[in-house]
């Protein structure tokens, strides 16, 4: 058994511990009432400000640039807060009470912060600056969000594309497809999302990437070509059908219910007298398009196909004999 | 013409920047922030258009216009939500609504929607 340590020793340990727990609860202390000093200072700013940036919002075109020159006469700090109160409405709006909050934030200077951002080294920065520069976009934003879209990090890739929705130039289109990719590490519903945002700017280029070697390309193309009716991609859906991977022919069959075309019955009826979840799909799809083009297919689905079909075609159940 | 108007928001930038465009029109504006506060300003009644939030913490919009239809409450209803899918649209309008505004909005279309409402 070792000895005791000498109670001298002992002493200056307990001493040392005391000073180390004395001199966290005061740092705890100060960071508190910095924190609180800070967060008056902010509710002072927004009372005083918060009308201003509101005011701007429903300017008429002869009263915005007297209120812009006062946006840039207010102190540093000042502008900063109406920038960001600016940046955070932006979100809520579009038309033209948006263009008012742009020019506001232009006005406060956030523009050149928010370009010094996406160079930081802290991916939460870069991100904050991908969704500002979505929102403002100022000169220049779409290059800065094509190189946020290649970043390392996933999340501030993730925020970037999401921001390239706002954007319906065809570079932006195409940096968007490129994030449907498998490998992309971009969740499919934030690129999809991006894709109905460009709308019918995107609606050629989607009707291409129909015939992406990626598969994860095709599939959000197929589940984006419906939703945003994509012109002449009718064809290349029908031919998705049958697609490798089920989940492409899947989302071939959700669009083909909203933009449907007559090539594409006899492969759906194939898939639905297969059975299975995409036999119930396939018989959806056929129900919604037109009697005219499906009424045989249907019959032939009454007559053979499973029970899970039948109702998914929206068919009685069989009788017994 | 200008109405009486009851805007219902948890969101302070959405109740504002709401208020302040319709306040622009010349028309008054009381404000709510949750479902509850805004059932009970709608059951005193006098308003000539509600401009109501679905996702509110606690009662939803869905939950208070329901309940204003219920008490025979005609009261022209504008939703005002974050859910855009179609899903979404039909429980508005099955619950009772006169229109559906999809955020991020128009505070411009939605004034025009308010001043279709009071006719």
């Amino acid at each position: 058994m070792s000895p005791l340590p000498a109670p001298a020793v002992l002493q200056a340990v307990l001493l040392a511990t005391s000073a180390v727990v004395v001199l966290m609860l005061i740092a705890l202390i100060a960071q508190r009432t910095l924190r609180r000093r800070h967060d008056r200072r902010d509710v002072r700013l927004d009372a005083r400000l918060r009308p201003l940036v509101l005011e701007a919002t429903i300017a008429e075109d002869d009263e915005i640039d007297a209120l812009l020159d006062r946006v840039r006469a207010l102190s540093a700090p000042e502008r900063a807060h109406v920038g960001r109160s600016a940046s955070l409405m932006l979100r809520d709006v579009t038309g033209e009470a948006a263009d008012r909050l742009r020019a506001v934030a232009d006005a406060s200077g956030l523009v050149p912060r928010v370009i010094a951002a996406v160079a930081d080294r802290d991916p939460v920065r870069r991100a904050d600056a991908a969704e500002a520069l979505g929102l403002l976009a100022p000169a220049g934003a779409l290059e800065l969000l094509q190189a946020l879209a290649d970043d390392r990090s996933p999340e501030v890739r993730t925020v970037a594309v999401r921001a390239l929705g706002a954007f319906d130039d065809p570079a932006a289109v195409d940096r968007v497809i490129a994030a449907l990719a498998l490998d992309s590490g971009i969740p499919i519903s934030v690129a999809a999302s991006a894709l109905v945002q460009q709308g019918a700017a995107a609606g050629e280029r989607v009707r291409d990437a129909l015939d992406h070697p990626d598969a994860g390309v095709r599939r959000g193309a197929a589940r984006v070509a419906g939703l945003i009716q994509a012109p002449g991609a009718g064809a290349p859906l029908a031919r998705l059908i049958d697609d490798e991977h089920e989940a492409v022919g899947a989302a071939a069959m959700r669009s083909l219910e909203r933009l449907p075309v007559r090539e594409a019955v006899p492969s759906l009826l194939a898939t639905a007298l297969a059975g299975g979840s995409a036999g119930e799909a396939a018989a959806r799809t056929l129900a919604a398009m037109p009697a005219a083009w499906s009424a045989d297919a249907l019959a032939a689905i009454g007559a053979k196909g499973e029970p899970g079909v039948r109702r998914a075609a929206g068919l009685p159940r069989r009788t017994a004999a | 013409m200008s109405g009486r108007i009851l805007v219902v928001d948890d969101d302070r930038d959405i109740r504002d920047l709401v208020a302040i465009k319709l306040e622009s029109a010349g028309h008054e504006i009381v404000t709510r922030e949750d479902g509850s506060q805004a059932l009970e300003a709608a059951v005193e009644g006098g308003w000539d258009v509600i401009v109501l939030d679905v996702m509110m913490p606690g009662m939803s919009g869905i939950d208070v216009l329901r309940a204003l239809r219920d008490r025979g409450d005609e009261t022209p209803v504008i939703l005002l939500t974050a859910r855009g899918q179609e899903k979404d649209i039909e429980a508005g309008f099955a619950a009772g609504a006169d229109q559906y505004v999809t955020k991020p909005f128009s505070p411009r279309a939605l004034l025009a929607r308010v001043t279709a409402a009071i006719g």
